[in-house]
């Protein structure tokens, strides 16, 4: 059918508007991993910093 | 020699190395920091007396100030602003200690899984991408650990080499605070473009309070420096690779210092990288076919 196609993609695009929209509704769910997400970037994001600043060291002694 | 055994011994060196600081470099840093703390009120004053007297002896800087200008209230006001936010903040100053406790404690455990196990990781990211798509994974992750290398590692090199290059050149003139200026410095100028400006009004506030030649010859070092990185030094470390167009930057560092202030400045860049090679990766797997098709 050829129209059949066309359906599925434009209902693909309704469900991710609607997860979109249902995302910006309920802000609550996600507060756990943005404070997860806020409670880990600094030491993670300090510790790629320094693992990409000692690699090449580490790969010398090896 | 095992992976972990040399990055035990890395973390030794590391111990020495910040051991030998805090014998050299500690005792003038702190006492820098601690003249600069101390000597604030009299900056203001003595920056106040100098406008002052170059607003009225009716030179060059007379005719770019405005004529009613009352600095020490400003100064006072801008004062009072920032003693209150420090006051808002240093408040939960046991929040700030304990979580800066965490990082020094943390950071380390980390950063030692991450040198022992580098490679682990990648497997396990490997995990997550079907076996169809595992060999372009692979070759995206691969160009992602290549160019942050080389993007934190040149960064690193090059504010080192600014720093220096000032430092020397602030001791020639005999700029007070040399070392604690130059230090916040090289912290700010891995922001790109905003950091060098940002990172210059401490320098020329601290070194107009001396003398306006002092200030003059302290612009001239400055620019005299980033001169040299950027056209001399930039191109041979950095090369062609990830070069980011200068707008691109500027448009990054909006939105980065806009979503997470300076952090997210300083972090904005390399996540570009990432998002930009993955994307890259996706469209050459996903879609590259079908629009040379559409095109065709």
């Amino acid at each position: 059918m050829p129209h059949a196609k066309f359906f599925r993609i434009i209902l693909s695009v309704i469900f991710v508007l609607l997860a979109i929209f249902l995302l910006f509704l309920d802000r609550f769910m996600f507060a756990p991993i943005v404070r997860m997400f806020e409670i880990l970037i600094l030491p993670i994001s300090l510790s790629g910093f320094l693992y990409y600043l000692l690699r090449p060291i580490v790969g010398f002694f090896t | 020699m095992k992976r972990w055994l040399a990055v035990t011994l890395l973390y030794l060196v590391f111990a020495g190395l910040i051991a030998l600081f805090i014998w050299l470099v500690w005792p003038t840093l702190r006492d820098q920091t601690n003249n600069f703390i101390n000597s604030a009120p009299e900056v203001v004053e003595d920056l106040s007396d100098q406008v002052q007297d170059k607003t009225e002896d009716g030179g060059v800087v007379s005719s770019v100030l405005p004529k009613s200008i009352d600095l020490e209230t400003r100064m006072s006001e801008y004062a009072q602003k920032a003693a209150a936010w420090a006051s808002t903040y240093l408040t939960n100053i046991i929040s700030v200690i304990s979580r800066a406790v965490v990082l020094i404690g943390v950071v380390p455990v980390i950063l030692f899984f991450m040198l022992k196990d580098g490679r682990k990781l990648e497997d396990s990211l490997l995990y997550l991408v079907p076996r169809k798509y595992k060999a372009e994974g692979r070759a995206a992750l691969s160009e992602i650990d290549e160019a942050l290398g080389s993007f934190i590692v040149s960064r690193v090199v090059l504010n080192i080499i600014l720093g220096a290059l000032m430092y020397v050149g602030f001791l020639f003139i005999g700029l007070p605070y040399a070392l604690l200026l130059v230090l916040i410095s090289v912290v700010l100028n891995f922001i790109p473009y905003i950091g060098a400006i940002i990172s210059a009004i401490p320098i020329l506030v601290v070194a107009f309070m001396e003398s306006p030649m002092m200030a003059l010859w302290s612009l001239l070092i400055i620019l005299a420096a980033q001169q040299i990185q950027d056209h001399i030094l930039t191109p041979i470390i950095f090369g062609k690779t990830m070069a980011i167009h200068p707008v691109t930057i500027i448009v990054l560092l909006l939105l980065g210092g806009d979503l997470a202030g300076v952090l997210g400045m300083l972090l904005i860049i390399p996540a570009y990288i990432v998002v930009k090679i993955l994307l890259t990766h996706i469209y050459k797997l996903f879609f590259q076919e079908k629009v040379e098709e559409i095109v065709e």
